[in-house]
């Protein structure tokens, strides 16, 4: 058994607001780096505290490396967790220098094995010079990572970060994402991150947690989670996505964007997921798509085409191809869709 | 745990006074009502509420004054103008005595003028005793007022300007209502500080109740009836705390971002105008700081010259010193630490839940600053006295031991307990204050690297709230320098203090003698005049 973390229909609710967290199950293998991806209010938050044991289940069972941490009865308190968590506003103490406050966290080494150990994740992290700073003389992106370090440094079995880049600026976040990815792979670590944001979760992340009203909608490699949504709350959650309604017939999908091939098989009356990069845009006087609107946004553009009264769909393009409202055009699908059935949240077959 | 047998103990000397609400004697009370008691209550309400309306009235008008106008030495003003805190309110008191009674200078040269036909007005008044402890009690209400009008976000005050209000409209419709909370704590302080003085009331013989507690418990006449009297007290500290909730209104009001950077430019004043303002400050700096302390130094090196009372003895001086530094010192040093643990123990936390109970509890610790030192100290009596019988009879019957040593009346413990209850409110609410702008993933860090709570307690939020604690323990250290009624009761034998030797030479009019020891205390009382010019307000409150 590797698994790290495991779940088992695990609730929680905070006095009488709905359940915050509710019968959530999964586990998380050793070395893999986890995303639980959601929007604000959905559990993901709280579930990252019950793993740490900054909260009590209500009911269900949790394990660390096996280990029954929290269930019936039986509550480790977060210090005899042996994890590593990063906050989301980094909460470095600050009153303590740097190597202080990464020192704090392994408190039984003797003074040169934590010398050591405090030059090593500083080493690690990229900034072997700053232990002697404090926070307040670190930049935002050096305090998470001072933060990263402290969390590694007792050598946990598993490091939670919650919004880990939310409060870095957008030009930071992705060199940063890239970095904490790259160091957290370098040390081994098991980790889970919280985010709202689906770009961040699938890049950094391999496998991702879909959550939304306390439940785990979808577990999946970040592929799997973008191309396969088992649920059109996921498909709509994770990325763009355009609902073309149509009739499915097992491996094909009949719609007003032509006979589509599924990528899983589907029956009945369906919504088809498409994906606005998936569509390819021809300019064609004849064509049954007009372009309504054009907003174009550097690396490329979205392009708004009515197909017809009731469907306008988003399309994603690149910007070497100029297009203006008023234009006709054609469209072409690229790969499988999905189908999702109507007035249902059944899974498609 | 720790925290509710904390609060546990400083409440049980109050609760020991409700006993005094269960059986009273009719009788006494009946007398007291037919003769002293209507004079007491109207003395009482009058003073309580003229110091509200005064304080007020003084504290906000130069609060806003320092705040919103620039004249001529402004900046020192604004931090010179707290300087009259460092005053014992007794020691005003007798000062004010001295120069306008009778056979003081002013009335002198009064009558050399005008003939003793032309009354001049009785400082030994309603008037007088208000003015007096107006003039040490208004920065109380200065200093929040200040702090609050400081913290309010220009973008609101520019926003009513805009809309054609003037500054002083302004004043009135913005800002004092957004102040009001601080606004509404300070004139508390200084009503709170009104309602439980003894000194000055003594001084000038102006009888209230909190005056009326010690002499029924030093006349003996009845102890059982001091404590019934001492409870009804009670009942008005109750009055004013839920009074401060009453006016405070809602506890917080939140300022949109951007607070801190950028403060509604002062107004330059000019002409005739500029000088006006530097002359109030200049005039209410004097009749509060500069002329009374002036005259303590004169009467004190006079009497180091020529000793009115006896002669001058070093030793003596000394010892009260000492006394008077050491029960400060222990005093502040156990407040502080007793009310970090109430206070931590009684935080809302994610890891400990929110526990409402407990921190309703543990707030009502705050309740023994609206208390007299006189209502105190009976209920510490009321409680270690049997204690102390016990324990000594104990000592005679098992160990044959005949000197009666009381391990609580007739040491220090039993007056350092009194000092405990008294100021646990300002060394909690300096704690709490600090302890409240912790963030919680602070602790939340802590734990999941490993600690205890007690090292988090230790290493985490000991040294965050280290300005609390100091702010907290030089607030009580002087406060239990200052300290009458209290130490008069519980002192054990033979031990007295700078203040007591002060107040007891005041009340025999032996003004140069009693300008000493009250210089002593006014010096040290500096200390946290400075401490709070620094945090500029936030360690009160």
């Amino acid at each position: 058994m590797t698994a790290v973390i495991q779940f088992r229909n695990v609730s929680k609710a905070y006095g009488s607001d709905a359940r915050a967290v509710q019968s959530v199950s999964f586990s998380v293998e050793r070395g893999t780096i986890f995303a639980l991806l959601g929007a604000s209010g959905c559990g993901k938050t709280t579930t990252l505290r019950l793993i740490a044991g900054l909260e009590h289940p209500d009911q269900g069972e949790i394990r660390l490396d096996g280990q029954i941490v929290a269930g019936k009865d039986q509550h480790t308190p977060p210090e005899a967790r042996q994890i590593g968590m990063v906050f989301q506003d980094y909460a470095l103490f600050p009153h303590l220098s740097v190597a202080a406050n990464i020192g704090f966290a392994v408190p039984k080494l003797s003074n040169r094995e934590r010398r050591e150990r405090v030059e090593t994740v500083l080493e690690l992290v990229g900034l072997p010079d700053l232990h002697k700073r404090f926070p307040h003389q670190l930049s935002g992106g050096q305090q998470q990572r001072i933060a990263l370090a402290r969390a590694l440094a007792p050598q946990p079995s598993v490091v939670l970060l919650d919004e880990p880049f939310s409060n870095l600026d957008a030009a930071r976040r992705r060199s940063t994402r890239e970095e904490v990815r790259s160091i957290l792979k370098k040390a081994e670590m098991t980790a889970i991150f919280v985010t709202h944001d689906q770009e961040e979760a699938l890049s950094i992340a391999d496998e991702v947690g879909v959550m939304r009203g306390g439940e785990m909608l979808q577990i999946g490699s970040p592929q799997a989670i973008y191309l396969r949504p088992v649920q059109r709350d996921v498909a709509a959650f994770v990325g763009e996505a355009n609902f073309v309604p149509g009739q499915a017939h097992g491996k094909q999908v009949e719609c007003s964007l032509g006979s589509l091939p599924l990528a899983v098989e589907a029956e009945g009356t369906v919504d088809v997921l498409v994906r606005p990069e998936m569509i390819d845009l021809q300019p064609d006087p004849n064509g049954p798509g007009l372009i309504e609107q054009v907003q174009f946004l550097g690396y490329d553009q979205l392009v708004k085409v009515r197909l017809n009264p009731n469907l306008l769909l988003n399309v994603r393009t690149r910007t070497w191809l100029e297009w203006t409202p008023g234009m006709r055009v054609n469209t072409r699908i690229r790969g499988g869709v999905i189908a999702y059935p109507r007035n249902g949240s059944t899974q498609p077959a | 745990m720790l925290a509710l047998v904390i609060a546990g103990l400083v409440l049980l000397p109050i609760g020991q006074l409700v006993t005094g609400l269960l059986d009273p004697d009719w009788t006494r009370w009946g007398q007291l009502w037919a003769t002293r008691l209507p004079t007491l209550l109207e003395n009482t309400l009058l003073l309580v509420a003229g110091v509200g309306v005064g304080t007020f009235l003084l504290g906000t008008s130069y609060a806003w004054l320092v705040t919103a106008y620039d004249f001529p030495g402004r900046r020192v003003f604004e931090h010179a103008l707290l300087l009259p805190l460092a005053v014992p309110s007794f020691v005003m008191g007798f000062v004010y005595l001295a120069t306008f009674d009778f056979a003081g200078p002013v009335q002198r040269q009064w009558r050399a003028w005008f003939g003793s036909e032309v009354a001049f007005p009785n400082i030994q008044s309603t008037g007088g005793v208000v003015l007096v402890m107006t003039l040490v009690l208004y920065p109380y209400v200065y200093i929040l007022a200040r702090a609050a009008f400081q913290e309010q976000a220009a973008s609101t005050f520019e926003a009513a300007r805009v809309m054609g209000y003037s500054r002083l409209q302004t004043f009135l419709r913005l800002v004092l209502p957004l102040a009001r909370p601080s606004l509404a704590a300070g004139t508390s302080l200084a009503m709170m500080e009104a309602l439980t003085d003894y000194g000055t009331v003594s001084i000038f013989s102006y009888p209230t109740l909190t005056e009326q507690v010690v002499i029924e418990w030093e006349g003996r006449w009845d102890g059982d009836f001091a404590v019934e009297f001492a409870s009804m007290l009670l009942l008005f500290a109750l009055g004013m705390v839920v009074l401060e909730r009453a006016l405070r209104g809602r506890a917080k009001y939140y300022q949109a971002g951007g607070s801190r950077g950028r403060h509604p430019s002062r107004k330059h004043l000019r002409g005739g105008q500029r000088w006006l303002a530097t002359l109030l400050c200049l005039a209410l700096l004097s009749v509060a700081f500069i002329l009374p302390t002036a005259q303590l130094t004169s009467w004190a090196i006079s009497e180091m010259q020529a000793p009115s009372v006896g002669d001058w003895d070093t030793a003596v001086y000394t010892e009260y010193m000492t006394n008077s530094v050491r029960l400060a010192g222990y005093a502040a040093g156990i407040v502080v630490v007793l009310a970090l643990l109430v206070a931590h123990g009684a935080r809302a936390t994610s890891i400990g839940g929110q526990r409402p109970l407990v921190r309703g509890i543990v707030r009502l610790v705050t309740l023994g600053y609206a208390l007299p030192g006189a209502v105190i100290a009976l209920g510490v009596l009321l409680l270690v006295t049997p204690i102390d019988h016990q324990v000594t009879d104990f000592l005679e019957t098992h160990l044959g031991r005949q000197e009666r040593s009381l391990i609580f009346t007739g040491t220090m413990t039993g007056l350092l307990y009194a000092y405990i209850v008294r100021f646990m409110a300002v060394g909690y609410s300096s704690i709490d204050a600090s302890l409240e702008k912790i963030k919680p993933s602070m602790e939340e860090a802590a734990r999941t690297l490993g600690a205890r709570p007690w090292r988090v307690l230790w290493r985490i939020h000991t040294p965050l709230v280290s300005t609390g604690l100091a702010a907290g323990s030089i607030l009580i250290f002087v406060d239990v320098m200052k300290e009458l009624p209290a130490t008069l009761l519980l002192r054990p034998f033979g031990m007295d203090t700078l203040a007591l030797w002060s107040y007891f030479l005041a009340r025999e009019s032996f003004w140069e003698a009693a300008a000493l020891p009250a210089l002593s205390i006014l010096v040290v009382g500096l200390l946290p005049v400075f401490v709070l010019m620094r945090l500029g307000g936030r360690g009160l409150s």
